[in-house]
């Protein structure tokens, strides 16, 4: 900021206003930032959102508890598993339903793959924007496996719905350990091969190292949360601090960072695919039996066969399917989660229809972006680069 | 006769449309411009498994003055709907465009204010790819209906 | 502390601020008047460690003359409490920024005012963030129709205005 107000006193120098996006292959979607330069250090940046709001909380008013699930995929479109999981939480705490051992041991594991599933992708397109174009390809290969689990379990690669408010949709498939297992056989030996290719290469630590900086203190005021926080060493993961989903039964450690440059969220990330695979090893070995959805049949569809032949199953279904759930009380609820960027936590506010009355996302890419001018400014042009790579930001979820 | 010496030599009779049909289809260059879910099926299109480079349309120019295809990949709001008509406006002819996923083409899940129900009412598209988002092996589908189309393209008379 | 004990001491602290305090599935709510809005969460802040700004909620209740519920999530690193203030605004009232305090609360006000039409007194940067600048409605409240007629392109905006919905029934009161 005194760069600033020095550039303003002497009026030999310019600052050069750059836009940058929104159609920019590094900007990861469509974000635009308005940056004034002095030379090549950056003044000030401001970013400009918007250009992929989608009304998803509007249109989440508008349908009822189950469609507006749909919409929660494709909000972070990296992680949809974990945005089903954060709303299905927030509308079983309105609708106090419980959720079978089997769901909730399934839901860890599919929330914990999601995680890997977009930590990938940021690992791959934040080398990408780098100038290391390997790892792209290799990250991209090991999401092919996980997206070929999400789509035994669910039918679909990305937009799965799969996690449901009352469990799942569907049972586990039948391979479905035989496949987790062979994840927890192979990644270990493929995270070691970014990191190869990345921890100590030279010019990622040149590109990387010192860049970006926010401290522990602007990261809690600007509301930083999950790697983007832990990368500047405050030791704050919903999963250990508020755990939803059985979380408490599992042991794993939150990895912290020190410096709160890109490296150190970087070396966080690659820290929490590990501890990830850990959480799914514990899960997959405890994977209780029973029910996959909870059988309270004011809420969850009865089993088709009940429904054909018992009248009261097919009056629950014509009603479920007419009317959708209904929650039991007016009221507001709002469960946090972890996702692959942060907190995530969906505030539903019920008026006892069959629709929300509102919904809102506590998105965790919109904070972590809001604080980007204190990690950019002062610093070259080319950091902004890294730095945006560093924050892992999805449009879809920022302007929803 | 001479002709058939000379074709026995390797001589090989065609047409220019032929050929220039041929060379458009064999590289064409999409614009690397993602939008939003679909975005992500594209870069898995390009990545290691599905390696869209097998029909020489990997090269994402980051540039629409070097690009002659538009992957429309993911929903477009009214935001976006300018940017997006300026950046169609910006590539050089001969130019396509493809619009990927459901949201593209018609709006999606998303009837509401904000999303322009339809790339189509500010660009003209060549190939529809249906899906939310639509799998790699649809998007490798539609490029080829795509070179199938260029292949037909004709410089002069009918087309 | 926990988290009643704090409201118990607000109360004390702010004997006529405080409207109303809710709890509901484990969660804890107050309301509080625009008056000591500002002086409470400041105390939230410094005297109870809630250092952490999570989001801000707007919600819309058209019957009411003030409008817009507007509820701030807040978070205490040190101790992992969660209360949530809630302040009615619209109207006359325009609740105070608490930006200066939480940094943070800069983009999710000026979501607010964007998607809801809530002023923010003091606010340092109150301009529209998702919608564009010239947008005329803000498409969260609830006589804004969430679709609309086919946008032509070259005017990018609908110009039939939205339809009022006052004849229905409140679903709420």
């Amino acid at each position: 900021m005194n760069n600033k107000s020095a550039i303003k006193n002497n009026s030999d120098f310019k600052v050069m206003e750059i836009n940058m996006g929104p159609q920019h292959p590094a900007t990861h979607g469509v974000l635009r930032l308005k940056l004034e330069l002095d030379g090549e250090t950056v003044v000030k940046c401001t970013p400009i959102i918007g250009y992929l709001h989608t009304g998803i909380e509007k249109t989440m008013e508008n349908k009822t508890y189950l469609q507006a699930l749909t919409c929660t995929d494709r909000m972070d479109y990296l992680g949809p598993l974990l945005n089903n999981l954060g709303y299905s939480l927030s509308v079983e705490k309105l609708f106090e339903l419980e959720i079978p051992p089997k769901a909730q041991w399934a839901r860890v594991i599919l929330a914990e793959l999601t995680r890997l599933n977009s930590h990938l992708v940021w690992v791959g397109t934040h080398a990408l924007d780098i100038g290391a174009m390997t790892v792209f390809f290799y990250t991209f290969r090991e999401r092919e496996v996980l997206l070929k689990l999400f789509e035994d379990c669910s039918g679909q690669r990305m937009m799965t719905s799969y996690i449901r408010p009352g469990g799942l949709y569907y049972d586990l498939p039948p391979n479905f350990e035989k496949s987790v297992r062979n994840i927890l056989n192979t990644f270990p030996s493929a995270i070691d091969e970014y990191e190869d290719l990345l921890t100590n290469n030279q010019i990622w630590i040149n590109r990387t190292k010192g860049v970006g900086v926010i401290t522990a203190e602007d990261a809690i005021a600007y509301g930083l949360t999950g790697p983007s926080l832990r990368g500047s060493g405050v030791n704050y993961d919903v999963r250990k601090a508020n755990p939803y989903s059985g979380y408490e039964n599992f042991h794993f450690e939150v990895p912290l960072g020190s410096n709160g440059d890109c490296y150190d969220r970087y070396l966080c990330r690659i820290a929490e695919m590990r501890q990830s695979l850990k959480i799914i090893h514990q899960a997959i070995d405890g994977l209780p039996e029973g029910p996959y959805r909870s059988d309270n049949r004011k809420f969850v569809l009865p089993p088709k066969q009940e429904a054909l032949t018992g009248m009261e199953p097919l009056i629950h279904h014509f009603k479920l399917i007419a009317h959708g759930i209904i929650p039991p009380t007016k009221g507001e609820s709002y469960v946090p989660i972890e996702s692959g960027k942060g907190e995530l936590g969906f505030y539903i506010v019920s008026d006892g229809t069959n629709k929300p009355y509102r919904v809102k996302v506590r998105p965790p890419c919109f904070v972590n972006l809001s604080a980007i001018h204190k990690m950019v400014e002062g610093r070259l042009v080319a950091d902004v680069i890294a730095v945006i790579g560093s924050i892992d930001i999805v449009l879809g979820e920022i302007d929803r | 006769m001479a002709v058939d010496r000379l074709l026995r030599d390797g001589l090989i009779l065609t047409t220019v449309d032929r050929v220039v049909n041929w060379a458009r289809k064999s590289s064409i260059w999409p614009l690397g411009f993602g939008l939003a879910c679909c975005a992500i099926e594209m870069m898995s299109t390009l990545a290691s498994r599905y390696d869209l480079a097998r029909f020489g349309a990997e090269v994402m120019r980051p540039s629409p003055r070097q690009a002659d295809l538009m992957i429309v990949a993911g929903r477009v709001s009214i935001n976006m709907a300018p940017v997006l008509k300026r950046l169609y406006d910006q590539m050089p002819n001969p130019k396509y465009v493809i619009s990927m996923g459901a949201c593209a083409s018609s709006g999606g899940i998303f009837r509401n204010y904000a999303i322009v129900q339809g790339v189509d009412k500010i660009v003209p598209v060549d190939v529809y790819v249906p899906g939310c988002p639509p799998r790699p092996e649809q998007l490798i589908h539609g490029i080829n209906l795509l070179q199938e189309k260029i292949m037909t393209h004709r410089s002069q008379g009918r087309k | 502390m926990t988290v009643p004990e704090i409201i118990e001491k607000l109360k004390d602290r702010f004997p006529d601020g405080i409207r109303e305090t809710l709890v509901f599935r484990g969660d804890y709510w107050i309301r509080v008047d625009n008056e000591v809005h500002y002086d409470l969460m400041k105390s939230l802040k410094e005297e109870y460690g809630f250092n952490f700004l999570m989001d801000v909620v707007g919600v819309d209740y058209p019957r009411r003359k003030e409008r817009i519920e507007v509820i701030y999530n807040l978070y205490s690193l040190g101790e992992h409490l969660r209360l949530f203030v809630k302040i009615r605004a619209g109207g006359d009232i325009v609740p105070r920024s608490v930006t200066d305090l939480w940094p943070s609360a800069n983009w999710m006000e000026r979501e607010v005012f964007d998607m809801l039409g809530v002023q923010f007194a003091n606010h340092p940067d109150l301009r529209r963030i998702l919608m564009r600048d010239d947008f005329p409605w803000h498409p969260l409240r609830k006589d804004f129709q969430l679709t609309s007629d086919e946008i032509d392109f070259g005017v990018p905006i609908r110009t039939k205005p939205p339809k009022h919905i006052k004849d229905e029934p409140d679903r709420l009161e």
